[in-house]
């Protein structure tokens, strides 16, 4: 099955249609992903802002980005699941829209950023790691998920 | 009122930001990253004060983190946000929902520059419980956010 033939199956499926046929549907839908992705930008915010020594001095990196851990999951979640509802109403506009590609390519990469990179960092001693390390890959994460939401964005431009 | 916003339109700014699209596209993105610091970090400070997000930590800690992130995401959504209204002042002015959003974003930032500012600061003399403070500015701001997704909806 080719990219295309896949993005025309899920412009078929009766879940695309039935939020594409809605009224209500696809704002509210969106209302959710708006929100789920101001909560996932906050908590990274707040770990990454840790990471490159701007706040909560006293409070060890790996014990913030534990406790915070299951509400980046959650608001990824919420991000995810509305993304892809979103996805089904209009896949053959989004497959002919280089911002979505782009917003794409984006979100892989702060997603395998964030749990492969991001998290070593956060889970090594604060010492090894050292100050400009530390802020390299705090920047980094924060201009990938800002990517996310510019290329989200860009969407309604094409 | 009509020839204030005729003049705007009418500006080098406006103009070329109007026949930009790329330009149009990227103030937006950037609007729309403004809004998601300033609401996410309105967020953490909020479960904060409830009680809810590391409960453990001192408040002020967690409010002073996010506090941050809420002027930044303010500065950035406010710059973008006047620069993107600058071509169609008129027709964006004419529109309930975007005078609702006004509304709503008038009312988050007095709110929070009156009120929730003392309150995660733990130095309130309203009497308004901090918790209250937190699941009201969350409201607000939220109700903002909500707001600008439907205006570029329906526009």
């Amino acid at each position: 099955m080719s990219v295309l033939s896949f993005f025309q199956w899920c412009a078929a499926s009766a879940l695309g249609t039935a939020i594409r046929d809605s009224r209500w549907l696809f704002p509210v839908i969106e209302a959710v992903h708006l929100l789920g992705l101001a909560m996932m930008g906050g908590f990274v915010l707040l770990v990454d802002m840790r990471l490159m020594g701007l706040s909560m001095p006293r409070k060890p990196v790996a014990a913030l980005a534990r406790e915070i851990q299951p509400w980046l999951i959650g608001a990824l979640s919420v991000m995810l699941i509305t993304g892809l509802l979103l996805y089904t109403s209009e896949p053959l506009k989004l497959y002919y829209n280089p911002a979505f590609w782009m917003k794409m390519s984006f979100l892989t990469s702060a997603i395998v950023y964030t749990f492969t990179v991001r998290r070593a960092v956060l889970a090594a001693d604060e010492t090894r790691v050292g100050p400009v390390w530390g802020k390299l890959v705090a920047l980094v994460s924060i201009a990938l998920w800002a990517g996310v939401g510019v290329g989200g964005r860009a969407i309604g431009f094409y | 009122m009509t020839s204030f916003f005729a003049g705007i339109e009418a500006s080098g700014i406006a103009t070329t930001i109007s026949q930009s699209v790329p330009l149009s596209g990227i103030l937006s993105g950037l609007h729309l990253v403004g809004l998601t610091l300033l609401v996410g970090s309105v967020l953490v400070s909020s479960l904060r004060l409830l009680g809810i997000v590391l409960p453990h930590e001192p408040v002020a800690e967690v409010t002073r983190a996010a506090r941050r992130g809420i002027v930044l995401g303010l500065t950035i959504s406010v710059a973008s946000g006047l620069l993107l209204l600058s071509p169609r002042i008129s027709r964006a002015s004419a529109n309930y929902i975007f005078q609702l959003k006004m509304l709503l974003l008038c009312a988050a930032a007095a709110f929070h520059f009156a009120i929730y500012r003392n309150a995660a600061r733990g130095t309130d003399r309203t009497g308004l419980p901090p918790w209250l403070a937190g699941a009201f500015g969350l409201l607000l701001w939220s109700g903002v956010v909500l707001a600008g997704a439907a205006f570029i909806l329906i526009e």
